[in-house]
């Protein structure tokens, strides 16, 4: 109600506005909508990618019930919950736009010239519009994909609604996080002309220590602990571990002061990281 | 105070030379050779405000570097610039309400999306209140008769439309400064047209100071008072667009419509350029021979239905410079 009221506000009278910080938040805002309008008008991409999600889904439950069955490993939580966090960490790869690629195009094309002498600052935009667009595919992702993987795995992960309600909403700051991680591989094209080399690299670290094959305790302890130390950590297997039915897990509260920790690392790193590329451009075409 | 103040600007770039072959390649990765290429070479010029003023060149003579440097996207390497009081690489954010750019082969329209939710995020994003930006909005879909336009999909459009929308776009927020780069490459003669003629009178109207870069010279003509020639990083001609005409040709045409089908004509200095029946066009060097005296010995020669006496193109006088490197 009140963010309704704030929106209204701005939108009608933005010179009413005294804060300069609420006026970009607006504008900010502004940039999320209309990039959430236009991933919903790609009806066709947008169902496609989820169908390949839920494919993808649907193997890791298979794949994680052969385990099961055959006994490979001795799991420390109930076989369903493996593959509700299968599922989850799978959603998550799926959720976030592929920010780098548009950043890439930006500085490839030139277009970034249009983009650069705008009164708001480039990355917080396109950012911006990366969580617009994650907006729209989470809307489809959180209903229709917990849907299938609730009807396909046939029962709620152990800890019940609270402990999905909790993971998704950690999954969907965790993926603004990833779209920070995207931005800051999306700028490298900035300096080296292409942010392909610097993605993969993060791609991996996420997928290995994120734990998207699995739940990091099942890891060495090494590289449990090892990942604890990363940005990932809280991406993927912070908010996966809340459907997983074990003593051991984090809580809330040490998940929330993870991802604040790394918000403001993040944030930092993304700012000073894009000053110095940006010092560094040359715009293509001329 | 000027609209724009350039004080012995430089930009060089450093790119890499590879010599080629493996072992070139291998070289380079190890060791590699890197060269300074100089873009701009210390270059000075001021524009008031309200003056519309054209940026020619030919390719890689730095005309775009220098607009992306008056409008904070690159940095120098050396000099001082001044745009509406700013230093533009240092206040970029802030410059950004005083200036529009249209770049002719980029797009700051959102492709999927109708035109009017691109304009709707840009007032957002200059902070428009809704007043404002629905009066400004209907002002210029009438100027540029876009109304038809407004709700459909921007990759349905023709590039003529897309251009009209482009440049709605940058006028949006009342700049007080307009960056145009090419902004008619691509289009046809129609929408050129159309694209000039709005441009002008919408800088009319509102005071906007024009800096237009364009291979065009029907842009520079029609828009502008004034032109900057840049040749290898450096300022060549510096002059009012009518004295380019009269200051760097030495030549006019003069086109003979004859009542006889053919005449034999030879005199120093005259070429013939094109001969059909009744039809004849002379090149005439005007330092070599006067007009009037080439006209006299032709109507000696026959009677005249009409004569018409024409400046060469512009696109000749440029070439004629270009070729001659002359200042």
């Amino acid at each position: 109600m009140f963010c309704a009221l704030f929106i209204k506000m701005v939108r009608d009278n933005p010179q009413k506005m005294k804060s300069d910080y609420l006026k970009k938040l607006y504008v900010l805002y502004v940039f999320a909508k209309t990039s959430f309008d236009d991933h919903m008008g790609h009806r066709l991409r947008l169902f496609f990618r989820f169908v390949m999600c839920v494919f993808f889904m649907f193997v890791f439950i298979e794949f994680w019930r052969l385990i099961a069955r055959e006994n490979f490993i001795d799991l420390p939580f109930p076989i369903d919950d493996v593959c509700w966090y299968a599922c989850l960490t799978q959603m998550m790869l799926f959720l976030s736009p592929r920010l780098f690629i548009s950043i890439d195009q930006d500085v490839r094309s030139g277009d970034i010239s249009y983009l650069l002498i705008r009164p708001i600052s480039y990355i917080a935009m396109r950012v911006s519009e990366g969580i617009g667009a994650m907006s729209a595919n989470a809307l489809l992702y959180y209903t229709a994909g917990i849907a299938c993987v609730g009807f396909y795995i046939g029962d709620l992960p152990s800890t019940g609604w609270v402990g999905l309600g909790t993971a998704l909403l950690f999954l969907y700051l965790g993926s603004i996080l990833h779209l920070m991680y995207q931005a800051i591989s999306g700028i490298t094209a900035l300096w080296l002309q292409q942010a392909e080399a610097f993605y993969r690299i993060y791609q991996k670290i996420l997928i290995v220590l994120g734990g998207l094959y699995m739940p990091i305790p099942l890891y060495p302890d090494w590289l449990y602990t090892l990942s604890k130390f990363t940005p990932v950590y809280v991406m993927m297997y912070g908010p996966a571990q809340f459907v997983l039915g074990w003593d051991n897990g984090e809580s809330s509260a040490e998940i929330l002061g993870l991802l604040l920790f790394w918000f403001a690392v993040t944030i930092f790193l993304l700012g000073w990281f894009y000053r110095a590329c940006v010092s560094r451009l040359e715009v293509n075409g001329g | 105070m000027s609209a724009i103040s350039v004080q012995n600007l430089s930009k060089s770039f450093r790119i890499k030379k590879q010599t080629p072959g493996f072992s070139g390649t291998l070289k380079s990765f190890f060791k590699p050779d890197w060269q300074d290429v100089t873009a701009l070479d210390n270059i000075s010029f001021s524009i008031e405000r309200g003056e519309r003023v054209a940026f020619i060149g030919p390719n890689g003579a730095g005309k775009s570097t220098t607009i992306k440097i008056l409008s904070g996207i690159l940095n120098p390497s050396q000099g001082e610039v001044n745009v509406a009081g700013l230093t533009p690489w240092e206040e970029r954010q802030r410059l950004s309400y005083e200036i529009g750019t249209v770049f002719g082969q980029r797009s700051q329209l959102w492709y999927h999306l109708p035109a009017r939710d691109s304009f709707t995020l840009l007032a957002s994003a200059y902070g428009l209140d809704k007043d404002t930006y629905a009066s400004r909005l209907s002002q210029l879909t009438d100027a540029f008769d876009i109304a038809d336009l407004l709700d459909k999909p921007v990759r349905q459009m023709s590039l003529g439309q897309r251009m009209r929308c482009e440049v709605v776009a940058s006028f949006l927020h009342k700049p007080a400064i307009l960056f145009l780069d090419e902004p008619t490459v691509g289009l046809d003669v129609s929408a050129k047209s159309v694209i000039r003629d709005l441009v002008y009178e919408t800088s009319i109207e509102d005071g906007t100071t024009i800096l237009l870069t364009s291979h065009d010279t029907g842009d520079m003509e029609r828009v502008c008072d004034r032109v900057i020639l840049i040749d290898e990083g450096q300022i060549v001609i510096d002059a009012p667009v009518s004295k380019l005409r009269s200051s760097y040709i030495s030549r006019k045409i003069i086109t003979l419509h004859m009542s006889v089908s053919d005449i034999s004509f030879e005199m120093q200095g005259v070429e013939i350029a094109e001969k059909a029946p009744h039809k004849m066009v002379l090149n005439v060097d005007t330092s070599q021979q006067n007009v009037s005296t080439v006209i006299e010995k032709a109507l000696l020669l026959a009677s005249m239905r009409d004569i018409s006496i024409e400046d060469p193109p512009m696109e000749d006088v440029l070439r004629s410079i270009y070729k001659n490197g002359q200042g």
